[in-house]
């Protein structure tokens, strides 16, 4: 598995480096809003990594738990008074605690009643979103979000986020601090016991794991992950809408996932920044981005399931293995 | 006045309850026989309706032959999405045949969206007038869909009863590696499976725009529905999936009547958790 010994981090550290310094050396804005998005994407990415690739569990509702946070941070931000650092957190609590009633609602579910409960789940949340006028204004929106106000750190000048360069920079802390957290939960025992749920969890049962808290977890913590990127989305673009958090958004997610490589570390942040500087590229094809998308899950899922994260890994261990039988 | 008024409500709910069946129950044989989530149903539905209506405002064939045109062409293009999205898959994790009916579904809903458009469209209804049963206002239309429906659910009905396809279908959806030893030829019943559903779900699309309109999200919310109705009927039970199509339509009919407009698309999802909890495997018993 990827990162799991010291000779191997260093490719992983070098994409660190350029991720912090590429940006500022092209000293254009635009990329540095592109790499925010991106960062975004791979947030959530690794998100539902998490529950689908860890735990198997299929879910839709990404975009649900994307919207809840945004709308959560936003709101305390703007009817409560609250400080950005207070809002974001409670935007990760706030989504962890409708992921956690998500898995209690589907824990009886597997497979595709699963993917259909989270469908019917993610569809529930955005008709609430866009029909509670009062609180969320509906399909218009709440807007005039403000930004993150500077934050003061001991021995240092306080940091602002005014920028596009400095709210990337806030957005990729939080993305290595969840890819680091997934890392860690990968190879730890509940890293372990949720692969099992995924393998065969009547098996798994009967080795003593406790599946159904598990499944639970697995939820809470992909929520979570949304959560947070939702607020980082909120006070950022400054407004919010339900037409971000729809299933549109769930499915890019699940493409992003699956095309970067499902159950890898490094694979769905792969996935959610190609995904994001894919249709700049292809800006010619913008209004076929779904058709280009659909297209591009089924050729991945059939020819490579490991997505891209997998096929590179493949890669790697027959090269390794070739190295290693050269050697007399 | 009120129980007229409940009474039409109740019958505008089993026309659209009709139509739901229609279509799930083209999803309830391909889960059935091929046990493939085929999440792009809906989107050949909605193929179904526009290729219907452009058979008949764009080429001018007369509404008859373009609803006979419409469900030929769109079950070609099931049996050629099962050739190359379904087929590659077959041996794999059923997840990964998940996958990629959901991206045949976008693939599609896209398509649907740059050759269509984006505005409403609508087919003309195949009838005109309305059949007064005392107070009751039944526009023919309707009646027609329902009868059409009904003919339609028969037709398979006999078809999985007698013909040795359909024969082969049912071995098939109990147990396909014993049917396989029977001879039954795994491929070719791929085909026709698809090709019967989808030639389902492009006939409810045609008659579902001749009384509705034609949007090219209009294969989302029918796969969500149908997919509550499979649920409801039990997965594989197509008797199922008529009594859950009839009872979600009527269920959709009065929370639209009596509650709210907003709740159409809720009603269906609502009742689908409060299936999922309490009865998952389905209203009726047996398959």
């Amino acid at each position: 598995m990827m990162l799991a010994e010291g000779s191997r981090r260093w490719p992983w550290l070098l994409l660190l480096a350029v991720a912090v310094v590429g940006p500022p050396l092209t000293g254009e804005p635009y990329v540095a809003h592109l790499m925010v998005l991106g960062s975004l994407s791979a947030l959530l990415a690794v998100g539902l990594n998490i529950a689908l690739g860890f735990a198997g569990l299929f879910s839709f509702a990404q975009g649900a738990f994307y919207g809840i946070g945004a709308y959560v941070s936003a709101l305390l931000v703007l009817s409560c008074g609250a400080g950005f650092w207070t809002a974001f957190l409670a935007a990760g609590v706030a989504a962890g605690l409708a992921g956690l009633l998500l898995g209690l609602l589907t824990i009886r579910l597997g497979g595709h009643y699963l993917a259909i409960a989270t469908f019917a789940f993610q569809e529930i949340v955005i008709v609430v979103i866009r029909n509670w006028d009062s609180v969320t204004k509906g399909p218009l929106g709440l807007s005039g979000v403000p930004g993150p106000a500077p934050l003061a750190l001991p021995g240092l000048p306080p940091l602002e986020f005014h920028s596009e360069l400095a709210y990337y920079y806030l957005a990729l802390a939080v993305l290595v601090l969840a890819v680091a957290v997934s890392w860690r939960l990968r190879t730890s025992q509940i890293g372990l016991e949720l692969l099992a749920v995924r393998d065969d969890e009547v098996a798994a049962r009967a080795m003593g794991v406790r599946a159904v808290q598990l499944k639970i977890f697995a939820f809470s913590a992909s929520a979570v992950l949304a959560g947070l990127a939702g607020s980082l989305f909120a006070h950022y673009v400054k407004n919010v809408s339900p037409e971000s958090f729809a299933v549109a958004t769930s499915f890019a997610v699940l493409v992003s996932v699956l095309v970067g490589g499902l159950g890898t570390i490094m694979g769905p942040v792969l996935g959610g920044i190609a995904l994001t500087f894919l249709p700049e590229y292809l800006r010619v094809f913008q209004e076929h981005r779904f058709t280009i998308y659909g297209a591009l899950l089924i050729v991945v899922i059939i020819a490579l399931p490991g997505g891209v994260a997998g096929a590179l890994q493949t890669l790697a261990r027959r090269w390794r293995a070739r190295a290693q039988a050269a050697r007399p | 006045m009120t129980l007229v008024l409940f009474v039409q409500h109740l019958a505008n709910g089993l026309i659209t309850g009709g139509l739901y069946a229609l279509v799930a129950i083209g999803l309830s044989l391909i889960y059935g026989v091929l046990r493939i989530i085929n999440f792009a149903h809906g989107e050949i539905f909605a193929v179904g309706a526009y290729l219907g209506f452009f058979l008949w405002r764009v080429l001018g064939v007369p509404l008859p032959l373009a609803f006979v045109g419409a469900m030929v062409g769109t079950a070609a293009m099931g049996v050629v999405a099962e050739r190359l999205v379904f087929r590659p898959l077959r041996f794999a994790d059923p997840l990964n045949s998940m996958i990629s009916a959901i991206g045949l579904s976008f693939l599609l809903q896209n398509l649907i969206l740059q050759v269509g458009g984006a505005e409403p469209r609508r087919l003309d209804p195949f009838m005109s007038g309305v059949l007064l049963v005392g107070p009751i206002a039944l526009p023919f239309q309707y009646l027609f869909i329902l009868g059409l429906a009904g003919v339609l659910i028969a037709a398979i009905e006999v078809y999985l009863r007698r013909a040795w396809n359909g024969l082969a279908l049912r071995a098939s959806s109990q147990d396909p590696g014993t049917a396989a030893l029977m001879g039954v030829n795994i491929d070719r019943l791929a085909r026709v499976t698809f090709a019967a559903a989808s030639a389902l779900a492009a006939a409810a699309g045609v008659l579902v725009g001749s009384v509705f309109l034609l949007q090219p999200t209009m294969g989302v919310s029918m796969a969500a529905k149908c997919f509550v109705v499979v649920i409801l009927g039990g997965v594989g039970n197509l008797p199922g999936a008529i009594v859950g199509g009839l009872v979600l339509g009527v269920a959709e009919s009065l929370a639209v009547a009596y509650v709210s407009t907003a709740l159409r698309d809720v009603v269906a999802f609502v009742v689908l958790i409060v299936a999922l909890l309490f009865r998952p495997q389905g209203l009726l018993r047996g398959a």
